[in-house]
């Protein structure tokens, strides 16, 4: 717990930095991915797996979207933190943050790999 | 009742009577620019000089006055009677501190947090007394000018949700405090209050609800300095420290 106090001013940094990127970014990917897309606004090819595979492959696009997830994935367990705040319940148990804090740790490793190992 | 009359519906605490708080109501006349405060000392020199609360200066500056009217945090002495416009204002003590008596709070909590942000201009290294003063222009003073219009009336601190739940949060007025010196262009003091503010349950607890920015009788804006805060402890986390030197 000590140690994840003295990690406290690079968590805020990593919720705040993944606020402003999922308020920014994230309506841009849901309205392409879930609006557009399946409404067929884009050339059948431009949207296509192969398509999409080689974009990937750019590394400008490797990092967006490692610039993307992983800060949005620690704002993502900070919130869960605060959950409780938020409805006004007693703070949650010590463990719940380490544990939100793991997750999201995990997770951007995982990510990260994907990414970097993509085609 | 005469047409003009108010009922002040007050949240009483004795704690020489019994454990519990009970509600106790008075009928006021209403005089033209009555403020909350005038109608409680209006009870207390006519109909009930039981009735314990704090005021002095009458005029926004002391911070004394502080209460909760219709569950609103108010400064009393600022507060017109006719801006209800019921005939019953319920007054209780400020929210989220303990009560001494009547409407009195226990505001020691704040006290004792309050020197550990070293809410004063400190110096690493002192002009000789030849050198004159250490000026500020125009420009500097405003950078931290409407930080300074604490008046600590607590009001922030019964706003503020994060503070009802944990008492152990550093609080709205403290941080704003904070933020103030490390603005003041002749404070070299910065240093000395991170370690404290870098704390769990100093500013990273605030959740940015903003009431206590809302309440503010002096639009101090305490929740825009606790965010300004934890940007400037986040960098001075990520960056050399040669970027937090002050100039001399």
């Amino acid at each position: 717990m000590r140690f994840l106090e003295r990690l406290e001013p690079l968590l805020w940094a990593l919720f705040s930095a993944g606020g402003t990127i999922a308020a920014l970014l994230l309506p841009v990917h849901v309205f392409l991915n879930n609006i557009a897309m399946p409404l067929g606004w884009f050339r059948p090819d431009d949207y296509d797996y192969t398509h999409a595979a080689r974009l990937l492959g750019h590394p400008l696009v490797k990092a967006y979207l490692a610039v993307f997830l992983v800060p949005t994935l620690f704002h993502a367990a900070h919130r869960i933190k605060l959950l409780p705040h938020e409805l006004v319940l007693p703070p949650s148990p010590g463990i719940a943050t380490p544990i939100a804090y793991l997750i999201a740790a995990a997770l951007a490793i995982a990510a990260v790999v994907v990414i970097v190992l993509a085609p | 009742m005469a047409n003009d009359d108010i009922i002040l519906r007050v949240e009483r605490y004795d704690p020489e009577r019994g454990p519990r708080p009970y509600a106790q109501s008075y009928r006021v006349p209403v005089r033209k620019g009555m403020m909350v405060l005038d109608a409680l000392n209006y009870v207390r020199d006519e109909l009930d000089s039981s009735l314990a609360f704090r005021w002095s200066c009458r005029m926004g500056i002391c911070g004394s006055c502080g209460m909760m009217v219709n569950g609103m945090p108010k400064l009393t002495c600022q507060d017109p009677v006719d801006r209800y416009r019921v005939r019953a204002i319920r007054i209780a003590a400020l929210d989220h501190f303990p009560v001494i008596r009547d409407l009195v709070s226990d505001i020691s909590d704040f006290m004792e947090k309050l020197p550990n942000i070293q809410p004063w201009i400190t110096r690493t290294e002192e002009k000789p007394l030849s050198a004159g003063e250490y000026l500020q222009t125009p420009e500097e003073r405003a950078l931290y000018a409407n930080h300074a219009a604490c008046i600590n009336c607590m009001l922030c601190y019964a706003a503020c949700p994060v503070y009802g739940l944990d008492e152990r949060f550093l609080g709205p007025a403290a941080i704003a405090l904070a933020h103030r010196y490390n603005l003041d262009s002749r404070d070299q003091g910065e240093a000395l209050r991170a370690p404290y503010l870098s704390l769990s349950h100093s500013v990273w607890e605030c959740t940015f609800v903003g009431e206590c920015s809302e309440v503010c009788p002096k639009h101090v804006m305490p929740a825009e300095s606790i965010q300004r805060e934890k940007l400037r402890l986040a960098l001075r986390w990520l960056l050399p420290r040669a970027a937090f030197r002050r100039r001399p």
